[in-house]
C-alpha cells in the first residue's frame, strides 16, 4: 500500500483485505460495506486500491456507492 | 383461531448461536435426508409440497429451484432475501434472530438442490443486531463443517456471504438486489430472462425470501405430503402474519393458510383497535396492497381469500387503519414512504410518484381543485400499466382502492378549502 493511503488506519484495512482475499466482483460489494462500516465512510484512495484488486473501472465502483443512501463517498477527482 | 408453530416453533427456545441446541430440537434432519438424495428429488420435494414465494409474489419455489437447476456446468447462486422493506412488514427479522439456523439449512438445501456453490443472505440495512448475529453464525457453521468443501462429509459444498443493505428500498427487488451485489446501482429491469436463467453476474440464481426458505427443512424432514396437511390444498403450509397499526397487540402471529379471517386475527391476536373504534381500512399485504374496508374484514386469510376480498396477500403485513382517520392521511404517510424509493428506470413510477405525493399534498391542505382526485387515478393506472417491476405495478394500488373506498374523504378535503 502506498503513501496516499492516508487518513485513515491502513493496517485495518490491510487486515480487512486479507481476510476477504482474492476480493473479487463476488465480493466487492460486501467488503466496500465492511470498510464504510469500519471507517465511516469510504476513502478514494481505497476505491482506488479496490479497483485495481477486482479490475473495475474506478469510476464504476464511484457511480455504484453513490446511489446508496447509506454509503458515503468523496467525490471523485476531489482532494 | 389459533396459532400453527410450523416455522416458529423453535423462536426463542435454544441460544440463536448454538448449534447443539438447534440440532437437539430436530434441526439439521431436513439437510441430512435431503444429502441423502438426488438433487432432483429435493427440487420434486419442494415442488410437490406446493409451496410458494413468501416475498411478496407468491410463486411457486419449487418450478424456481426447477429452472435454476436444469442448468449446466459453471457457477450458480443461491441468494436468501432478507431485505424485508416492505411497509408493516417485520417477520423475516422474527426467523433470522429466533431461528437463524433454520434459515441456514434452508439455504443449504436450495444451493444443494440447484447446484449452487456461492450463496448470499442480503440483510436489511436497519437490523444491525441480526447482520451481526449472522457473521458470527457463519463462522460457527464453518467449523462445524456446515459451510466449505465436503459439508457433512458429502460432495456438496457451499459458501454463504452476508451482505448488508444500503438504505434502500428498492433493493429488496429481485433484479434490483442483484444490481447491488454486483456493485452496481440498484435498479431493477424487465423480465424475462428471469433470474433463474440470467441472474447474478449473468448466471443463473435463486432468489428466495427468508420465510420461504424456513419452510424448506420442515418439507425436507417430513416429507411434501406431510407438509400439505398444513393449510389449504392450492395454498400449503401457513403465514407469518405481521400485524401493526391501530391494534392493541402488534406481533407476528404464524397461522394456517384459510384457517381464520382477517377480522379474527384483528380482534383475536390483535385484541382489537388501539382505541377500541370502528375499523377504518385494513391493508392485508402490506404497504402498497389496496385497502379493504370495514365489510370485507371476513375474507379467509389465504393468498385466495384476500384476492377475492379485493387486495393482495403480499407480504402478510397486515395494517389497520381506525376510525375516524382519512383516507386522505393514509395515503399521505405512505406515498411519503415510497416517494423516494423509484429507482428511475421507467418515468411512470419515477415520475408518477412524485406527481401523486404533490397532489396529495395539495388535497391534504385543501388546496385542491376538482379534477385532482381523477388526476390521481390517471397517473396511478398509468403508472400500473406501464412499469417495469413490481414497485411501478403497485404502489398506486392503495392510492386507487382508497379514491374508491373512501372518495368522500378526498372530496370532503377539496370542498374544505385551505386552513
Ligand atoms: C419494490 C420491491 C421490493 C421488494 N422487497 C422485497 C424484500 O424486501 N424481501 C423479499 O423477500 N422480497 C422482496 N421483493 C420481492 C422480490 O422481488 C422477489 O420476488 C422475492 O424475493 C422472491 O422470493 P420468494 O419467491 O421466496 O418470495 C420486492 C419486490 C419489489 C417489487
Ligand atoms: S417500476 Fe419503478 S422501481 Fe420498478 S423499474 Fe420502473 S422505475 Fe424502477
Amino acid at each position: 500500500m502506498s503513501e496516499e493511503m492516508r487518513g485513515f488506519d491502513v493496517q485495518a484495512y490491510e487486515e480487512l483485505v486479507t481476510e476477504n482475499s482474492p476480493v473479487t466482483e463476488e465480493n466487492l460489494f460486501i467488503v466496500l460495506g465492511k470498510v464504510q462500516d469500519i471507517f465511516g465512510g469510504v476513502p478514494r484512495e481505497i476505491v482506488r486500491d479496490l479497483a485495481v484488486r477486482t479490475g473495475l473501472a474506478e469510476a464504476r465502483i464511484y457511480g455504484a456507492l453513490t446511489s446508496y443512501r447509506d454509503f458515503k463517498v468523496q467525490a471523485e477527482g476531489r482532494d | 383461531m389459533k396459532e400453527t408453530k410450523l416455522l416458529t416453533e423453535r423462536v426463542g427456545k435454544y441460544d440463536p448461536l448454538d448449534l447443539k441446541g438447534y440440532e437437539a430440537s430436530g434441526g439439521l434432519e431436513g439437510l441430512n435426508q435431503a444429502l441423502a438424495m438426488e438433487a432432483e428429488e429435493v427440487v420434486e420435494q419442494v415442488r410437490r409440497s406446493g409451496l410458494t414465494g413468501r416475498g411478496g409474489a407468491g410463486f411457486p419455489t419449487g418450478s424456481k429451484w426447477e429452472s435454476a437447476a436444469k442448468h449446466g456446468p459453471g457457477p450458480k447462486y443461491l441468494i436468501c432475501n432478507a431485505d424485508e422493506g416492505e411497509l408493516g412488514t417485520f417477520k423475516d427479522r422474527v426467523l433470522l434472530d429466533g431461528d437463524p439456523w433454520a434459515i441456514l439449512e434452508g439455504i443449504l438445501i436450495g444451493a444443494y438442490a440447484t447446484g449452487a456453490e456461492q450463496a448470499y443472505i442480503y440483510i436489511k440495512g436497519e437490523y444491525e443486531d441480526t447482520f451481526g448475529l449472522w457473521e458470527k453464525l457463519i463462522e460457527k457453521a464453518r467449523d462445524a463443517g456446515l459451510l466449505g468443501a465436503n459439508i457433512l462429509g458429502s460432495e456438496f459444498s457451499l459458501q454463504l456471504s452476508v451482505a448488508k443493505g444500503r438504505g434502500l428500498y428498492i433493493a429488496g427487488e429481485e433484479f434490483a438486489l442483484i444490481a447491488s451485489l454486483e456493485t452496481r446501482r440498484a435498479m431493477s429491469r424487465l423480465k424475462p430472462p428471469y433470474p433463474t436463467e440470467q441472474g447474478l453476474f449473468g448466471r443463473p440464481t435463486v432468489v428466495n425470501n427468508v420465510e420461504t426458505i424456513a419452510n424448506v427443512p420442515f418439507i425436507l424432514a417430513k416429507g411434501w405430503r406431510e407438509y400439505r396437511r398444513f393449510g389449504l390444498e392450492d395454498d400449503p403450509g401457513t403465514r407469518m402474519f405481521s400485524l401493526s397499526g391501530d391494534v392493541k397487540r402488534p406481533g407476528v402471529y404464524e397461522i394456517e393458510t384459510g384457517s381464520g379471517t382477517l377480522r379474527g386475527l384483528i380482534d383475536e391476536f390483535g385484541g382489537g383497535t388501539r382505541e377500541g373504534g370502528a375499523i377504518k381500512a385494513v391493508q392485508p399485504g402490506g404497504g402498497t396492497s389496496a385497502f379493504l374496508d370495514e365489510t370485507s374484514l371476513d375474507c379467509t386469510l389465504s393468498a385466495e381469500g384476500i384476492r377475492k376480498a379485493g387486495s393482495s396477500i403480499g407480504t402478510a403485513a397486515v395494517i389497520v387503519y381506525e376510525q375516524p382517520k382519512s383516507a386522505v392521511g393514509m395515503v399521505k404517510k405512505l406515498l411519503e414512504y415510497y416517494g423516494n424509493e423509484s429507482c428511475g428506470r421507467c418515468a411512470p413510477c419515477r415520475l408518477g410518484i412524485k406527481r401523486m405525493q404533490e397532489i396529495i399534498e395539495r388535497v391534504n391542505s385543501g388546496r385542491a381543485d376538482v379534477d385532482d382526485t381523477a388526476r390521481l387515478r390517471e397517473i396511478g393506472r398509468a403508472a400500473i400499466r406501464a412499469s417495469t417491476c413490481g414497485m411501478g405495478q403497485v404502489f398506486p394500488l392503495p392510492v386507487l382502492s382508497a379514491l374508491e373506498l373512501f372518495g368522500q374523504d378526498f372530496e370532503a378535503a377539496v370542498n374544505k378549502g385551505p386552513a
